[in-house]
């Protein structure tokens, strides 16, 4: 390509301008600071519009008051001044979304930070969007496997479903939001992170684990770190979601994970406290609730009229000391259809993922599991919960009869399978066959401390197989007889062979 | 029960409607009094703006601001005057004619809050969004 011909080009597309101008709206700045901006005239700016300040940073009219407007600044406020012009858009706040943004890390206006390439928008989604209706949406019944035993046997999701991930700082609550993006590999699913607040470190060795693990390819980071303005804090979750729904209505699956929705809330609270709307409980707006339950209800499962697509929710939520009963865990609890109830004291304890099986749940349950998998794991949450209860009598191992030693024996490697190391996520097929073999008493008669050892060999041992038993299961998805049989016999040669 | 400034306007308006200039002496200090017992003399600048409104709509006036690059001349702003009183459907335009040496060329129009931007900066900005990406 020469010179001439790039200039050709970018004369006939400057002679091709239209610069027809019309009247624009505009508005005076009486007073900036704090991120927040108040704004005389601007007499006919809609609700959550975007309006351009001279200086050239872009802000979003939130409050509508008689004498003026109070504008939440995108941006680096410290370059506007008072006495500036603003110009309203006439567009609602929107932000592009293509293709091209998958393996990208963008920010919440749909700029790339990632230093490649930028990205040209196929496509303007609204940020703020009212949620499916109900007859267009069908009940969730595809898993989501998220590769962690403890919650595809337990606690299964669903393609469509809001599943909660809550506990105290260092319980691992990003590292399964991980996992599972890392396990949706093949899964034909898209994954969207959104980073809320967080440090910039986490999230660029999170960028990192993602690539390693080929993640990448389906996955889009939306970042509004901890030294960004709470006004992108504040949209960032609503930004993750519109480039989900971009995806949903082309018919596909979605994965988005919204990390965390505690900061969301104190962004929130504090664009609120500086426009002076007044404070509620923990100094929290009024429409707080209104603030998740508006950006959950947006996953959802739709039926094949509107092409079939689907989110899935997997938000995550910090508690102070464990205190569930808080004001925002409470509200996020009870929007969301079930939690994972992750505890430091499991956590310390050595069991990791620190799952609590007896307080988390999953409402859509059994019908987002393969029948495999429900069957092989009915009674695993029931066996697990009896063995708690007895836990303490553990201490007394000579008092107890029979029955109750086998009960503990069986629930102590219940607890050593269900560990699992961090960035291992593991298929389906593999977990239904070493609960396969925990729940038939294959596993009785190994020492609780060489379980681990037994299941990283048993596992190695049916990947060498010929026509082997995970191939099977993958294939029928449930437990026919054939597969039974595939199973037994492949448990009792590795028996064999490990003795 | 709090006054907003639309209303104090109102009132100014009321009190000086069809008064003669000898006549609004004493209503007028009586209307600042009023302000002041309400503690609401530092809304002033805004009850002003305010009242300019209201004054303007019930006269068929429109006040506008005509920003250029240099000073105009009579002519140019005969034809604006024109201009914003045939779009706005209005007897009287106020021009004021204010300087303002970056926007290059052409000239920017302000009514309110309404403005026409045919300045050659604004037209630069345009171009350059039509030409980039983004937002």
């Amino acid at each position: 390509m020469d010179k001439s011909y790039i200039i050709e080009q970018l004369k006939s597309q400057i002679e091709g301008f239209k610069s027809a101008a019309k009247t624009e709206k505009v508005g005076k700045v009486l007073e900036v600071g704090d991120g927040v901006a108040k704004v005389s005239g601007l007499s006919e700016v809609m609700s959550s519009e975007l309006v351009e300040f001279e200086s050239g940073v872009v802000g979003v009219a939130l409050n509508l008051e008689a004498d003026e407007v109070g504008v939440m600044i995108m941006g680096d406020y410290t370059k506007i001044k008072e006495g500036e012009t603003v110009k309203s858009s006439g567009k609602i706040l929107s932000i592009p979304v293509s293709d091209k943004m998958i393996g990208r890390v963008i920010d919440p206006l749909g700029q790339t930070i990632d230093g490649k390439e930028e990205i040209k928008a196929e496509k303007f989604y609204p940020v703020e969007k009212i949620a499916p209706g109900v007859m267009t949406r069908k009940s969730v019944h595809q898993p989501v496997q998220t590769g962690i035993k403890a919650i595809d046997a337990m606690i299964p999701i669903g393609r469509g479903q809001r599943e909660l991930i809550i506990g105290d700082r260092q319980t691992g609550k990003t590292a399964i939001a991980i996992d599972t993006i890392i396990n949706q590999k093949g899964q034909n699913m898209k994954c969207v992170y959104v980073a809320i607040g967080q440090k910039e470190s986490k999230i660029a060795r999170i960028v990192a684990e993602l690539e390693k693990a080929g993640a990448m390819e389906y996955t889009t980071v939306v970042v509004a770190g901890a030294s960004d303005p709470a006004a992108l804090s504040f949209i960032a979750p609503y930004s993750g979601c519109a480039l989900a729904e971009y995806f949903m209505d082309k018919g596909e699956d979605v994965l988005v994970v919204y990390d965390d929705l505690s900061r969301h809330a104190w962004a929130y609270r504090q664009v609120s406290l500086i426009l002076r709307r007044p404070p509620g409980r923990e100094a929290y707006p009024g429409d707080v609730f209104y603030l998740h339950s508006r950006l959950l209800e947006r996953s959802a499962k739709l039926n094949e009229d509107f092409g079939g697509g689907s989110i899935t929710a997997l938000p995550i939520i910090e508690t102070q000391a464990g205190d569930v009963s808080a004001y925002i865990p409470t509200n996020v609890i009870s929007i969301t259809d079930g939690q994972i109830y992750l505890e430091s004291d499991l956590f310390y304890k050595g069991v990791r993922p620190a799952v609590n099986v007896g307080l988390s749940v999953s409402r859509v349950g059994g019908s987002a599991q393969i029948k495999a998998m429900k069957k092989v794991a009915g009674k695993l949450r029931l066996d697990l919960a009896q063995f708690r209860e007895l836990e303490a009598f553990a201490q007394f191992g000579s008092d107890l009869d029979e029955k109750t030693r086998a009960q503990i024996e069986r629930g102590k490697r219940t607890v050593e399978i269900l560990k699992q190391g961090q960035y291992e996520p593991m298929a389906v097929e593999n977990q239904v066959a070493i609960i396969y073999a925990l729940t038939n008493g294959y596993l009785d008669d190994v020492e609780v401390e060489k379980i681990k050892a037994w299941e990283i060999d048993f596992h190695k041992f049916l990947k060498s197989q010929g026509k082997n038993v995970i191939e099977i299961i993958r294939e029928k998805r449930e437990l026919s007889d054939e597969v039974v049989e595939a199973l037994e016999k492949g448990i009792k040669e590795f028996k064999e062979i490990y003795q | 029960m709090k006054i907003s400034t639309a209303d104090w306007a109102q009132v100014l308006y009321e009190t000086v409607k069809g008064r003669s200039q000898e006549e609004i002496g004493e209503p007028l200090s009586n209307f600042v009094k009023a302000l002041a017992r309400q503690k609401q003399l530092g809304k002033i600048e805004r009850i002003l703006e305010k009242f300019s409104q209201i004054w303007n709509r019930e006269n068929s006036a429109v006040d506008c601001e005509v920003i250029s690059a240099q000073k105009l001349e009579d002519k140019m702003i005969g034809k604006i005057r024109n201009f914003v009183a045939e779009k706005y459907q209005v007897e009287t335009v106020n021009v004021k004619n204010r300087i303002e040496e970056s926007i290059g060329g052409g000239v920017k129009i302000q009514i309110g809050d309404e403005m026409l931007d045919e300045s050659v900066s604004g037209r630069l900005g345009r171009l350059r969004k039509e030409l980039t990406y983004g937002v």
